[in-house]
């Protein structure tokens, strides 16, 4: 395990945050070092703040959630973006994870969740809820989406397809090595030409890609 | 004696002439008259209709911008304070400083909370769902549905042809209201356990096709209910025709075209 996780929040409601912040302050690992009642006041603050990972609200003023993930990930891909939203349908978590976003949470989920999902996007990539895979599991039973995922056929090699359902198991590169017998350099290849085939910015987004494609049963 | 014969033949020709000419005359006169009188009536007949067409739109507009405020106030404002109070309170109850009894009330408080959280959201839902602005109207129908189906006893079928265009906000929400409002009235009164909705987009209109399997009913028959007269409304609102097609024992069938024109 790595030193401790920081943490920048962005919300328009200073009460969550700091309610936020008290709870994620009580994990000895986790260190909130920015918080931001808007996207500008976030994306102002982020070369001095330097978070690993970024709690962030869609609907705030100035600069929405939507807006300000745009900014963030035209600049870097590295900074782990988790979505906290009341929005729950599908249509806005899909569009999220397009856009780039690492994991997507229910503002009314429990503590335990927004802890274990900050943890797991930050080691893991990405986060997704039961929730978000029954969402996703919903756009594939629509008829509509299916004949377009069918339609695209992905490109893949069976290698690669093999490597990408080791990833949506949540397995880390040395994991997946060993499973197929080859070394992590060899599987960093494979994960970098799956998201060049894929065209989507992480792997939040390769685990988006597989579902819509069936390649993974959820 | 011959040329008075023939002078009095003249005047009697001329002035009978005349007559005819005059009352000819008289006659275009009136009749232009008349279609004068009728086209301007008709224009008025056509400015009040507009400008009832207008009062219309103004007043379903200004119905839908405050529903759409209520709806955003209550899912991203009171909604999201609920939930940083169930989460600052399912943090405390995971205190292992407190007592079981004060776990338990805040177990309940969450409850609760919960249970608002969820009201709140299918309040502004029903309001103004947030995926008609962002996603537009094919997205939006297929999440008003999603909840009402219930198979076998009540299932919906939803068709889209042509490629879907995002219009303009009014006809997004006009055509969503009435979707709504056809599928209440097929679940209320219709004992149909099949609806389908068919959506085609061309280049100069939308269409929809809008069927159930139920007992059917027949707009003349009786006194239209509140739910019909809001269908009309809003279908004039946007300029569009409305055909209730056959009212029969083999269920109901309705038929919409909104023109598509720049402001749609």
């Amino acid at each position: 395990m790595k030193s401790e996780i920081r943490i920048a929040l962005a919300d328009d409601h200073r009460l969550i945050r700091s309610g936020m912040k008290s709870i994620l302050n009580s994990c000895s690992d986790f260190k909130v070092v920015q918080e931001a009642a808007n996207g500008q006041e976030l994306l102002d603050g982020l070369t001095e703040a330097k978070p690993d990972v970024i709690l962030l609200d869609l609907e705030m003023p100035v600069l929405t959630g939507k807006e300000a993930l745009e900014m963030i990930r035209k600049e870097s891909e590295q900074i782990k973006v988790l979505i906290l939203t009341m929005h729950q349908s599908k249509a806005f978590i899909v569009q999220m994870m397009e856009l780039g976003a690492n994991g997507y949470l229910v503002k009314d989920c429990d503590p335990e969740e927004v802890i274990a999902a900050i943890e797991k996007v930050y080691h893991h990539d990405y986060y997704f809820s039961e929730k978000v895979s029954l969402a996703m599991l919903g756009g594939i039973t629509d008829p509509a989406l299916k004949a377009t995922a069918m339609l695209k056929s992905h490109g893949l090699n069976e290698r690669e397809v093999e490597v990408l359902r080791l990833i949506c198991e949540e397995k880390t590169t040395p994991e997946i090595g060993e499973a197929l017998f080859l070394s992590p350099k060899t599987i960093e290849g494979y994960r970098k030409s799956l998201l060049e085939k894929s065209g989507v910015r992480n792997m939040a987004g390769l685990v988006l890609f597989a579902v819509k494609h069936g390649l993974v049963e959820v | 004696m011959g040329t008075q014969e023939s002078d009095i033949i003249l005047i009697f020709i001329s002035s009978a002439l005349i007559t005819v000419i005059l009352a000819s005359l008289v006659v275009v006169f009136v009749v232009v008259y008349q279609k004068r009188n009728v086209a301007q009536r008709l224009q008025l007949q056509e400015l009040e209709n507009s400008r009832q067409r207008e009062m219309l739109q103004a007043t379903i507009e200004g119905q839908e911008r405050e529903r759409k405020r209520l709806a955003k106030d209550l899912h991203d404002g009171i909604g999201s304070l609920l939930s940083g109070l169930k989460l600052n309170l399912s943090h405390q109850q995971r205190n292992p400083e407190i007592s079981n009894d004060q776990a338990t009330f805040l177990a309940d408080a969450c409850e609760m909370i919960q249970e608002s959280i969820s009201a709140v959201r299918a309040v502004s839902h029903n309001l103004l769902p947030a995926t008609l602005e962002s996603f537009g109207l094919v997205q939006a129908l297929k999440e008003c549905i999603e909840p009402l189906q219930k198979p076998p006893s009540f299932s919906i079928h939803l068709g889209i042809s042509g490629e879907p265009l995002r219009l303009s906000h009014e006809a997004e929400l006009g055509m969503l209201r009435v979707v709504q409002e056809l599928l209440n009235n097929t679940i209320r009164h219709a004992q149909a356990n099949q609806a389908g909705i068919t959506l085609e987009f061309t280049s100069t209109n939308i269409q929809l096709l809008y069927i159930d399997n139920g007992i059917g009913f027949s707009p003349d028959d009786r006194q239209p209910g509140l739910g019909i007269k809001n269908i009309y409304s809003r279908i004039e609102a946007l300029g569009g025709e409305i055909n209730f097609k056959h009212q029969s024992a083999n269920g109901f069938s309705v038929s919409i075209q909104i023109p598509l024109t720049s402001s749609t």
